[in-house]
């Protein structure tokens, strides 16, 4: 693998940019995780990360979304290199710019809707006044304005997922991660979930989405397929390292 | 995006404390169980060092009766050998220094005066008995008790009547007041006979007459000059007036003495001492057995909450953060032990005191320092999990949860 040298077709900077990332855990055994790959985000954009379990899509996911330093290569968020950013700053941005979205909601279980909602503002130096208004305010696009006052035990699975959107929309990101948000749920409110995140991206936020349901990844117009630490396949068809065609499939994977 | 990014992520300390006691009133019963090591430890100090300081209070006092805070200031004398009198001013001056409790005034008795039970009995006779001359103050001064009949106040001191020590009435065969003694070469009315002399043990053998009268009657140089003064310290000062006493007494003059009881003023420092030494050693054993419970929920509240810790790094906190959470947390914890400790302990010591009869006494340094030890020893035995929380890498807390 090489670094892309290829101009993107894209004029603006990339909310994200994924510089020939890679991640190996050192052993013993030593295991690659994730090999050398360039992953470009932008905004508005609605990607799907497609791969089954232990492909490397989490690991994918964790370094684009700043949570995971990658052992080679860089991430730029909004052009910033985040290598060459202390821990203080690296939280700024994340607070700041990207959002998350889990399969198991990660919702605190002794406070309210609301009150969780609003943890969303709770590190980015906001009054504690203006978080709640946000709060309130992103609770009713997620349409959970009755629900202000509930605990997340009180609400359904459906409803604790859409808290927890609003915990992420709250702070109005550039760049939204989903790791596996139906997973916990069944299908028709899975269904209302992704429609959801799409109205996200049409409103302007980029919504990157990891799943194993090759169904749920076709609502999203571009797809990276990974196997084993490697992009097998993107949809649409994206010129390669090099300008080389965009299967990679033949390129000694097992 | 309507914001510019902070160039550094916040955690207001306003937030950090709603935070920590959101994670604290949520989940009441781990709290009571966190902090009851905590509580038991403060409540075991509170209740110890009160049960310590009533007993020690108690003790004190009794040692007080027995004259550990009494200092006798007595006329020394001068290069001709003769004893060189305190000035009159001396009890009024000793009176006001800071420390003094109380001052009893003994007078010097009329030389070659005795007491005999009728005037037909031999001069000779006179049973080894003496005649001292006190004012009113004498009485409480120096803790002596009557047994029957009234001390000198204001209108006797100044007549011909007498109060008996104890062994003196046996002597003369007195056993009630009523009863007349010849002093003197005068009839005087007993008016009062003592049961213990207190302090002043002498005057167990003499009959006591009143300071006025002995002034008004009697012919002799000394006559109302001030043999001795009985100081009572409050409690605890002793030490710190014996030094003020002479000068105060008698200012500039080098002949006067200051006498104490110095083994009974010794054995109260170290009565004090030893019982607070315990009382100490005691709650601190309690209170680390307090912090290790306080840091077993906490390591347990970490790995329990390794998901909470995840999303709070995915939401923007920093690792430090995260700790400063953790650590105001088991500090608040045990505040909250060590104010349920106070209360319960102080209940406990003025149950105790009352019981066994004691002086309720709660120290207040005790109260005043206990909420600061609390958060101590709570903050302590956090840091070991906060920074375990803070290192935690976010991918691995959201994956665990």
């Amino acid at each position: 693998m090489i670094t892309s040298a290829a101009p993107e077709p894209a004029t603006s900077v990339p909310v994200i940019d994924g510089q020939a990332i890679a991640k190996l855990y050192p052993g013993p055994p030593p295991v690659t995780a994730l090999h050398p790959t360039c992953v470009r985000i932008h905004a508005g954009e609605k990607l799907a990360i497609l791969g089954a379990s232990g492909s490397g899509k989490s690991t994918l996911l964790a370094i684009l979304g700043t949570l995971d330093d990658p052992s080679a290569g860089t991430v730029l968020v909004q052009g910033q290199d985040l290598g060459a950013l202390a821990d203080a700053q690296r939280s700024a941005i994340r607070a700041a710019t990207i959002g998350f979205v889990f399969q198991q909601f990660h919702l605190l279980p002794t406070v309210s809707a609301a009150e969780n909602v609003a943890t969303g503002l709770l590190y980015t130096g906001v009054p504690r006044r203006e978080r709640q208004e946000r709060a309130v305010r992103a609770l009713e696009a997620v349409g959970l304005g009755h629900r202000l006052r509930n605990r997340p035990g009180e609400l359904s699975g459906g409803e604790q997922q859409r808290v927890a959107i609003a915990r992420s929309l709250v702070r109005e990101p550039a760049v939204l991660f989903a790791d596996e948000p139906t997973g916990a749920l069944d299908s028709t409110t899975g269904e209302s979930i992704i429609t959801l995140l799409t109205e996200i991206a049409t409103a302007g936020t980029a919504v990157v989405m990891v799943t194993h349901d090759v169904e749920l990844a076709g609502r999203f117009p571009r797809r990276l397929h990974l196997s084993d630490g490697r992009i097998i396949d993107r949809y649409p068809a994206e010129p390669g390292p090099g300008g080389r065609p965009p299967s990679t499939r033949a390129e000694g994977a097992p | 995006m309507t914001r510019a990014p902070a160039a550094r992520s916040r955690f207001r300390c306003s937030d950090v404390l709603r935070t920590a006691w959101s994670g604290v009133v949520s989940r009441p019963q781990r709290t009571v169980l966190a902090s009851l090591g905590v509580a038991l430890g403060i409540g075991a100090l509170t209740a110890l060092s009160g049960a310590a300081a009533s007993n020690q209070a108690q003790l004190l006092a009794e040692l007080d009766r027995m004259g550990a805070n009494l200092a006798i200031v007595t006329a020394t004398p001068g290069p001709d050998d003769v004893p060189v009198p305190l000035p009159q001013t001396a009890p009024e001056m000793v009176g006001r220094v800071d420390g003094v409790a109380e001052v009893g005034v003994f007078e010097t008795a009329p030389e070659d005066v005795h007491v005999y039970r009728t005037d037909l009995v031999p001069a000779t006779e006179t049973n080894g008995l003496d005649v001292a001359v006190a004012r009113p103050d004498v009485l409480g001064a120096i803790e002596a008790t009557l047994a029957s009949g009234r001390w000198f106040d204001d209108a006797t001191r100044a007549l011909p009547v007498t109060v008996l020590g104890h062994t003196a009435a046996d002597r003369l065969g007195i056993t009630r007041p009523g009863d007349r003694v010849w002093i003197g070469g005068h009839w005087y009315g007993v008016i009062g006979i003592l049961d213990s002399a207190g302090l002043a043990t002498e005057i167990d053998t003499a009959a006591i007459l009143g300071d006025r009268w002995v002034r008004d009657s009697f012919a002799g140089a000394d006559i109302g000059d001030l043999s001795a003064l009985y100081v009572r310290a409050e409690p605890g000062r002793i030490d710190q007036i014996t030094d003020t006493l002479p000068s105060a007494a008698s200012p500039g003059s080098p002949f006067v003495t200051v006498s104490t009881l110095t083994e009974l003023a010794d054995a109260r420092t170290t009565a004090d001492d030893s019982l607070h030494t315990l009382g100490l050693v005691l709650a601190g054993i309690a209170l680390l057995v307090g912090a290790v419970g306080i840091a077993n929920t906490m390591v347990v509240t970490v790995l329990e909450r390794r998901g909470e810790i995840g999303l709070r790094r995915s939401l923007g906190a920093r690792s430090v953060h995260v700790a400063v959470q953790f650590l105001t947390e088991a500090a608040i914890l045990a505040l909250v032990g060590g104010i349920a400790g106070l209360v319960l302990g102080a209940a406990a010591a003025a149950i105790i005191a009352a019981v066994s009869g004691q002086p309720v006494v709660i120290p207040a340094e005790v109260v005043a320092v206990s909420p600061g030890v609390a958060v101590l020893v709570g903050a302590l035995a956090g840091l070991a999990p906060a920074l375990r929380a803070a290192r935690l890498s976010p991918t691995v807390a959201l994956r665990a949860a």
